[in-house]
């Protein structure tokens, strides 16, 4: 499995709630295994196969996460990246929409925000 | 808990190495928190944490780089990495207008410059007076203005066989502005505890997001310099030169909407700096007078590249980089004598000049444990020197520097070839070797393989690290080709080419490459997420190190023969050895009321030792100076303490520097210069959030060098004692304070 996190992500969210909710932290190789999950975290590794991966979460109610170059951009939802050594967030509002998913305008302060009239 | 503070702290954990409160913190909180310092040296995969590197890395951050309160790239340096020397010199020529720079004490052209991680090119200065780095040419920081850098990677260990020649001593990497930086623009001025030496410095930063985070920023610089003046006589120009800079950086990446990034880069400066010569005395028919001579300083470089990936993983990148300096000599209040009354004042004195080109084309691929990269590099170079206008050279020339002859002229060029390969192997989470070797082919002097080894080891908090490596360094074009002679009646003197029939008379032979031997131990201790311990050995052996010889006295036989009387070369004169010790001690922390801390106690202790002779021109009897500037001309020991303290809207910076004692040596004979204290401090305070200001000052007590000690009143105004009271090694120059205050503007 391309996995550059190893177990890392386990570690981390072991006995942490959302809601009092478990978390619950699934590894897939190829999109066509995902099933359902509210979030979706695309590495790095995978960018050459991001136009399939958008394709294939569009609508369907998943946060799509990564720190692929231009991932906002290109219809992702939350872009994370790095200037100097602050992280910095950019939102595209639109992709968020139309996956039915609202953002808190709490988030919303703090990033770059994405919108049609913005690309 | 919200679900975003846990996918950022999710993430940020990653790079932060954070402990778990993270997930306590708010999500503004988190986007303040610093995370881990990357450094692209090293390695040719991804930017890594520099503290988990297998050889010496440090970093520079911009924001280190604008609370320095400095606006030359070669004072950052100096400010920030132990081991780094630039002294500043005058009276020396044109190693008053470019500043040589050594790491480790070893030659300016033993260090590799990157910028954006690609070769660039050296000054076509070559240092042939007695300075620090007598014999070399360097990279002309001074281009590059500092608002334009992120960050700077220095690699502290021999990197040949990853990066090819001159990387001896270390690399030095500049990283410019990316994505993400906010507009700028700031002015910078101040002047000297003596009132001399103002500085008025105004630079601007703009940056263009483009889409898909591709950007163009475009950083300009303007800066004026007035000279300083201690000499002892009032008359001579001892001190900084008087000077003018301009630099334009720009820097843009254009990513394409599949895989590609086109990215492009380019440096341009122009530099008008003037210094004086030696006082010229009044005689019966003249009255005396003080040569001005001056350097225009051209350097530009342009990177155009584009990198991309393949359908089976594979990056690449295939960029080239065309760089060239000029460096055009004028000498005003000047005469040459052999021309009595009709002599003109002003000489233009002939031109230097150095094209690089260097295309490269890179691969990498990432296995499961295994990390492989392979490229190949084609370089071409020439080097130029244009002859002065006959005045200036005719029977010893204009009086302060002679202008080049018809026969210094010359027009030399060479092309070199070479293949890499670099692999890194994870056999655990733990344990990492890496291994590098490097083919390269010169059309002037034959080939060189390389190789490296490297592991680093991870014991829990200790991080153990190891490496061993070859390099070498090729001639220069200008130390096989520069020349630079006066005529004196019938007869020359001064610096011939080491094929020149006069130097092979006196025992030159053809120039070869460099070669040395390097290895490292040390290790990083981290007891906590603030805490970072790390103690580096170093060796690096130099065989056939490249040196300007002494003056030899022609035979009267042989000054019949060639008329000339008295000659210099450059020679594969001797070996050396360079060892020493890095001991470093990094705190950083915030405070639960906001404010946080940065410390650092950085320690090095190097020593150069003279181990070999190559052949008879240089002995250490008939070259004492050459020798003893090597061995005892730069500080031994350098101690830094660096604290930032950052408090609501008041930053401040306070940096204590402790340099060796070093010794110059005059007529033969070893004068001594005491180790010495500077404090530099920089006050910020944040009008706004992007509105600051600042007031600062380097060597805030007015600290200078101690005097001569016993060396014999001039009775002229040609020497030292009396003329030039300070050694022109000093590692802090002998100016004293300089203070200043400084704005920068957001937008």
């Amino acid at each position: 499995m391309n996995n550059p996190y190893g177990d890392l992500f386990n570690q981390i969210l072991k006995e942490k709630k959302v809601r009092d909710k478990e978390i619950l932290i699934k590894y897939i190789d190829s999109i066509d295994e995902l099933k359902f999950t509210n979030i979706l975290y695309i590495p790095v590794s995978n960018s050459r196969k991001l136009e399939d991966i958008l394709v294939k979460t569009k609508n369907k109610n998943i946060l799509t996460v990564s720190d692929i170059r231009g991932f906002a951009d290109k219809k992702g939802i939350v872009q994370i990246y790095f200037v100097s050594q602050k992280v910095k967030m950019k939102i595209n509002l639109d992709s968020a929409t139309q996956n039915k998913l609202k953002i808190s305008l709490s988030l919303l302060r703090i990033a770059d925000v994405i919108k049609e009239d913005t690309l | 808990m919200k679900l975003s503070t846990v996918f950022l702290s999710l993430l940020l954990t990653i790079s932060l190495n954070a402990e778990e409160d993270i997930f306590d913190e708010s999500l503004e909180d988190i986007f303040n928190m610093k995370t881990e310092l990357k450094a692209d040296l090293g390695s040719r995969g991804a930017a890594k944490n520099f503290l988990d590197s297998n050889v010496p890395v440090d970093v520079i951050t911009f924001q280190q780089i604008q609370n320095s309160g400095l606006t030359s790239l070669t004072d950052i340096l100096r400010y920030f990495i132990p081991g780094f020397n630039a002294p500043e010199t005058s009276v020396a020529d044109g190693s008053d207008h470019v500043r040589a720079f050594t790491l480790r004490g070893m030659s300016p052209d033993q260090v590799l410059v990157l910028v954006n991680s690609k070769r660039v090119h050296t000054s076509a200065l070559l240092h042939v007076n007695g300075t620090i780095g007598r014999g070399s040419s360097n990279v002309d920081l001074d281009t590059i203005a500092p608002s334009s850098i992120q960050r700077v990677e220095i690699l502290r260990d021999g990197a040949a066989a990853q990066y090819g020649s001159d990387a001896i001593s270390g690399v030095i990497n500049i990283i410019l502005k990316g994505v993400g930086h906010k507009s700028s623009v700031s002015v910078h001025g101040g002047k000297r505890y003596d009132g001399d030496g103002e500085q008025l410095n105004a630079d601007s930063f703009i940056s263009i997001p483009l889409k898909y985070d591709g950007f163009v920023n475009l950083t300009l610089q303007a800066k004026e310099q007035k000279k300083t003046n201690h000499s002892g006589d009032g008359i001579t120009h001892v001190g900084i030169p008087d000077s003018k800079n301009f630099s334009a950086v720009l820097n843009a990446e254009l990513p394409q909407d599949n895989s590609l990034t086109l990215y492009a880069n380019s440096i341009i400066n122009y530099r008008d700096s003037r210094a004086s010569a030696f006082y010229r005395e009044a005689n019966a028919t003249q009255e005396g007078f003080l040569p001005q001579i001056s350097a225009e300083v051209l350097d530009y470089s342009f990177t155009l590249g584009i990198d991309g990936e393949l359908a089976n993983s594979i990056f690449w990148d295939l960029s080239n980089v065309y760089g060239y300096n000029q460096i055009s000599y004028k000498v005003d209040d000047s005469k040459n004598y052999s021309l009595n009354t009709s002599s003109p004042s002003s000489f233009n004195n002939g031109e230097l000049s150095f094209i690089q080109n260097t295309t490269n084309l890179d691969f990498n691929k990432k296995f499961s444990k295994l990390f492989l990269a392979a490229g190949a590099e084609l370089r071409y170079e020439n080097y130029k020197i244009t002859q002065g206008e006959e005045s200036s050279y005719i029977n010893g020339g204009s009086q302060g520097f002679s202008g080049y002859t018809p026969l210094n002229a010359t027009d030399d060029s060479r092309v070199s070839y070479a293949m890499y390969l670099d692999a890194i192997y994870n056999f655990s989470d733990a344990f990492i070797l890496q291994g590098a070797t490097r083919y390269e082919e010169y059309s002037d002097f034959g080939s060189a393989v390389n190789a490296k080894l490297a592991f680093s080891y991870k014991l829990d908090k200790l991080l153990l690290r190891s490496s061993a490596s070859t390099g070498f360094r090729a001639p220069s074009l200008a130390q096989s080709n520069y020349s630079h002679t006066s005529s004196f009646g019938s007869n020359i003197e001064g610096t011939f080419k080491p094929e020149d029939e006069v130097s092979v008379a006196l025992g030159a032979k053809p120039l070869e490459a460099e070669t040395s031997q390097h290895f490292t131990v040390g290790g990083i201790y981290q007891p906590n997420n603030h805490t970072a311990f790390t103690v580096d050995y170093y060796y690096t052996g130099v065989k056939d190190k490249i040196m300007l010889s002494n003056e030899f006295v022609l035979t009267p036989t042989q000054q019949t023969q060639y008329g000339v009387d008295k000659a210099r070369f450059f020679t594969n004169a001797v070996n050396t050895q360079t060892e020493g010790v890095d001991i470093k001690f990094n705190y950083s922390y915030s405070f639960i009321n906001s404010s946080t801390i940065d410390f650092g106690i950085w320690y090095n202790y190097n020593k150069n030792r003279v181990t070999g002779f190559n052949d008879s021109s240089t002995t250490r009897e008939n070259s004492f100076e050459q020798i003893d500037r090597v061995e005892n001309g730069q500080p031994k020991e350098n101690i830094k303490i660096l604290t930032s303290y950052e408090f609501k809207k008041i930053t401040s910076t306070l940096n204590i520097n402790r340099y060796d004692s070093y010794s110059q040596v005059i007529d033969n004979q070893s004068y001594k210069f005491n180790a010495a204290w500077t404090f530099d401090l920089d006050l910020n305070y944040n009008i706004s959030r992007d509105i600051n200001i600042a007031l600062g000052g380097h060597n805030i007590f007015n600290t200078t060098p101690n005097k001569w000690d016993g060396l014999a009143s001039s009775t002229s105004h040609y020497g030292y004692d009396d003329i030039k009271p300070y050694s022109r090694y000093s590692p802090f120059g002998y100016s004293g304070a300089y203070y200043y205050v400084r704005a920068n503007i957001k937008f």
